[in-house]
């Protein structure tokens, strides 16, 4: 039998080996640090007050998550925003790509990076939650529904229009 | 007559963006985008702007890494503190009435305002290192930073039920 759905464990000792999973969620809902130590101690409270006693460890992850997630979304949205670093990005970009690029492609990347960080502020919540979930954070369409509660077929009919809309973005600014 | 070109939907070249097709379906699209630039430039943009959101969303978590667990920090301590407060506001205006009615002297002794605010302050404050020393017993390796706090407790607030408690966990 699998341990992790074995036996119920302490809510706390799952918040804090999610911690890098949740920051991942929070990180990619484009929230600056004071924001994020907001959401983190908002969760953890929630944790504590939790009393799931039965709670598997795939349950406990996932009421995490969501708890995260409805932080993110409920109370911190509105504060979001992905900052303007375009050289951190454009660097670590570059550190991805093989072949050196001329200088009007490196001016091309980094005018497409700031678009890019543009549209993510203007992607509605219910296309950048799936799309972070997703794409940052590994879960399949079938996970996100759960955390996000909607259907799976929802989440993929998200991630698409989401997909498009990003990679309009950089169609149009050619 | 020339026959009209059929585009992929929006599906397939995600799907091929992301090398999620099959091989058959992956060579056809491959055709097709040897001579269709407008879903060549799709697929490449869908690609791009997955690896550039990747590139922001890695630079915004880099920023959140370090960041602890602050438990103490929005613990709800106004509210503790509140109740507290009306507990030990409450008794001492209950001992104040009740030694009025029964000894004129003790009025003399009975506690004002000032000592009571003074207490519910060392209280509140004993209580909440106490609920702080109490949270970190479940990590073994903070429990020497436990047992100096179960200290500090017993000797700055010697006369608050804290200080009890702390002297009782004290190994």
């Amino acid at each position: 039998m699998d341990t992790d759905t074995a036996s119920a464990v302490p809510l706390m000792d799952v918040f804090l080996k999610e911690l890098p999973l949740l920051k991942c969620i929070i990180a990619g809902m484009g929230f600056g640090r004071r924001d994020a130590e907001d959401i983190i101690q908002d969760v953890s409270v929630q944790v504590l007050k939790q009393r799931m006693e039965n709670m598997s460890r795939p349950s406990a992850k996932a009421w995490l998550k969501r708890v995260t997630v409805n932080k993110c979304i409920s109370e911190y949205r509105r504060r979001a925003r992905f900052q303007r670093r375009v050289p951190a990005v454009f660097k670590r970009q570059q550190a991805l790509a093989s072949p050196a690029l001329s200088p009007e492609g490196e001016m091309m990347q980094k005018e497409q990076a700031d678009m890019l960080r543009q549209a993510l502020n203007e992607l509605d919540d219910s296309l950048l939650m799936p799309l972070v979930l997703r794409f940052f954070c590994d879960h399949n369409a079938s996970e996100i529904a759960e955390i996000l509660h909607v259907k799976a077929s929802t989440v993929r009919s998200r991630l698409r229009k989401a997909r498009m809309r990003l990679a309009d973005t950089l169609m149009k600014g050619e | 007559m020339k026959s009209e070109i059929r585009h992929p939907n929006e599906d397939q070249l995600i799907d091929y963006a992301d090398a999620l097709l099959d091989t058959e379906a992956s060579s056809e699209l491959t055709e097709h985008l040897d001579t269709c630039a407008h879903c060549r430039r799709r697929v490449e943009a869908l690609q791009q702007s997955l690896a550039l959101s990747r590139c922001i969303w890695q630079d915004h978590l880099e920023a959140l890494e370090d960041i602890r667990l602050p438990l103490a920090r929005r613990f709800p301590w106004k509210r503790i503190r509140a109740v507290a407060a009306c507990v030990l506001l409450g008794m001492g205006l209950f001992w104040a009435s009740h030694h009025q009615m029964t000894s004129n002297d003790s009025i003399l002794s009975a506690p004002n305002l000032e000592q009571i605010e003074r207490d519910i302050a060392q209280a509140t404050m004993a209580a909440k290192l106490l609920a702080a020393a109490d949270l970190m017993t479940k990590y073994p390796d903070a429990q020497p930073l436990v047992q100096s706090q179960y200290r500090h407790i017993v000797e700055g607030y010697p006369d608050t039920f804290a200080a009890q408690d702390a002297k009782r966990l004290i190994d």
